[in-house]
């Protein structure tokens, strides 16, 4: 079982998934510059979850076992439980001011156990059973699992079988007695290098003629004919350097993502949780987009917290802190952390219970948390910016700064109020950089789905006719 | 940290207390070191046990914030004593010195 740090990161040096880096094949990833940060980022959890100040929310009582376990192996069991996983979220964002990845597969274990509960209410099938078997090995061990959904979609405009290249949509090869065959890829895998397991989901609502592409399975990563291609960053050649430039050298910039592709991989039937379901697609898709919207108030609340903290840092170094619009910007951007917070919260407060018995976060005001993450925290970034300074992003190398023929000119002309030497400015306005720039603030518009998809739910799930009437009602208009 | 309480079968010294946090997702004050400053003034007179430890004299629980989120958990009846500290408004040492003067069972 994993239950510190080193122990994680001995699992994922006894793994040799078959991970490529910038062309070149990676032995041991957690001796690789690229990787590390997002390892330390994901070791977080299992740190916090030792610690008497953090174990409440780190951990959780399994319904299953009832022992204690690592609460992002947990089924949510009541609202106490859907508020719980939002307050863990910013508490290790406040450690990381970084992704720490482990909340996909916390999403993806919750909404596959809602729905093949329901599969098997309709079709008698044994998915559920199979599934805590499952559920209960990740528990026991405190494995780390990757939410596998996002496919590559090739041609946006066809179904999955209509594509001129059927492996554009991860699907169904093979059924054999012992099991079946699968092929195709997974995009943008949160933490997918640094986990243990992939469950992979259908994509989208598949309809008839799809069944081959309505597969919910558990794939151990390192299964024969699987390949994990990491993607680039912003600044990512910073993480092969020792000095500030990196910003946040610990923890890196999101959550270090990845293709995973499946090159005819098989997979024993005791873990197909689904497979040619169709009509159920769709609300697994929907159930695992609301849980993983329900989490970014919490994430990227607490990210904000720390870019918040930074920036009245970055004033203060630079003798702007009393400025009067100085500190409206940064009132505001507290009021926009808090905001996005109080938009998880809230859905895990409406949240309601499952016929599985597990809790599941209010699915409108899930996506209006997300949907407003793509705006707020563009905004936090933009006045992140704006007070840090253009100095942010024209600033010397950390080698310049160390120079021994021109490190007396960047101290000297770097330096900022009284008693702020050169190095603790440039400190602080690197990590503002690599918290609010490139890959972080595309990371809040796409993580868990554009805005697009957000809004599709406000029209399915906004009851427009019950506000036309309302509004008749008011007006007096009769017909 | 993780290995600063006695556990259950050491022999202990003083009252002993059970100490709790909350998860301390958004807390107004540093816990730790609230807590390491009780511990200090308390001295000799406290041994913090762990949460299993069988009929500690009392309870610590100690909060972030108002929302007192794990509170809802515990019953106070099954402790000599029960102390909620939910701001560092009181200083540490007057929470110590609550510590010692409460009664335990």
């Amino acid at each position: 079982m994993i239950k510190t740090r080193q122990d994680y990161i001995d699992s994922l040096k006894r793994q040799h998934l078959n991970v490529y880096y910038n062309g070149e094949r990676v032995e041991d990833i957690t001796a690789h510059p690229g990787f590390i940060p997002h390892i330390n980022a994901a070791a977080k959890t299992y740190e916090l979850a030792l610690l008497p100040e953090s174990e409440d929310l780190l951990t959780a009582i399994s319904h299953l076992t009832g022992k204690k376990i690592s609460r992002f192996t947990h089924i949510h069991q009541s609202v106490d439980d859907l508020i719980k996983k939002v307050q863990m979220l910013r508490l290790i964002s406040h450690e990381t001011g970084s992704c720490y990845q482990r909340c996909v597969g916390f999403d993806a274990l919750n909404a596959t156990y809602m729905t093949t509960y329901d599969i098997d209410a309709v079709y008698g099938t044994n998915y559920f059973s199979r599934f805590c078997d499952f559920l209960r090995y990740v528990q026991e061990e405190n494995l780390m699992v990757v939410g596998g959904m996002t496919d590559p979609k090739g041609d946006r405009s066809k179904r999955p079988s209509d594509q001129s290249d059927p492996d554009l949509f991860t699907h169904v090869t093979e059924k054999r007695s012992d099991g079946i065959v699968i092929r195709g890829a997974k995009a943008h895998m949160t933490g997918g290098v640094n986990s243990h397991e992939i469950l992979i989901m259908p994509t989208q609502n598949m309809t008839k003629g799809d069944e081959a592409y309505a597969v919910c399975a558990a794939i151990p990563l390192k299964s024969p004919g699987i390949t994990l291609i990491f993607g680039r960053q912003s600044n990512e050649e910073r993480k092969f350097e020792t000095g500030i430039d990196a910003g946040n050298k610990d923890y890196g910039v999101v959550g270090g993502e990845a293709l995973i592709v499946f090159e005819d991989v098989f997979v024993p039937w005791e873990r197909v949780f689904m497979c040619g379901e169709i009509d159920f697609t769709g609300l697994l898709v929907e159930r695992f987009a609301t849980m993983h919207r329900q989490n970014y108030g919490g994430c990227k609340g607490g990210v904000s917290d720390v870019i918040v903290g930074a920036t009245a840092l970055a004033a203060q170094c630079q003798g702007t802190s009393g400025a009067s619009h100085v500190k409206d910007k940064i009132t505001e951007m507290m009021h926009l952390a808090e905001s996005v917070y109080s938009g998880s919260v809230a859905c895990s407060a409406m949240g309601s219970r499952t016929p599985s018995g597990a809790y599941y976060p209010d699915p409108l005001l899930a996506n209006c948390t997300k949907h407003n993450i793509t705006r707020h925290i563009y905004e936090i970034s933009r006045l992140a910016h704006d007070v840090a300074g253009g100095i942010m992003a024209t600033m010397p190398f950390d080698r310049d700064l160390r120079s021994p023929e021109i490190g007396k000119y960047v101290e000297k002309y770097l330096a900022g109020v009284n008693g702020v030497p050169a190095e603790t400015r440039m400190k602080v306005l690197r990590l503002i950089e690599n918290m609010t720039g490139g890959t972080c603030l595309v990371e809040s518009m796409h993580g868990a789905g554009p805005p697009q998809s957000q809004r599709v739910m406000y029209q399915r799930l906004g009851n427009l006719p019950q506000k036309i009437k309302m509004a008749k009602k008011l007006a007096k208009i009769d017909e | 940290m993780g290995c600063y309480l006695i556990a259950w079968n050491m022999k202990t010294e003083g009252k002993t207390v059970i100490v709790k946090f909350c998860g301390g997702c958004n807390p107004k004050y540093d816990r730790v070191a609230y807590w390491e400053e009780i511990k200090t003034r308390a001295g000799d007179a406290v041994t913090w046990v762990a949460a299993d430890f069988p009929r500690p004299d009392g309870m610590l629980l100690i909060c972030g914030c108002h929302s007192v989120c794990p509170l809802k958990h515990y019953n106070q009846a099954d402790y000599g004593f029960f102390i909620l500290v939910d701001s560092d408004r009181k200083s540490p040492g007057s929470v110590a010195g609550s510590i010692i003067d409460k009664e335990g069972t």
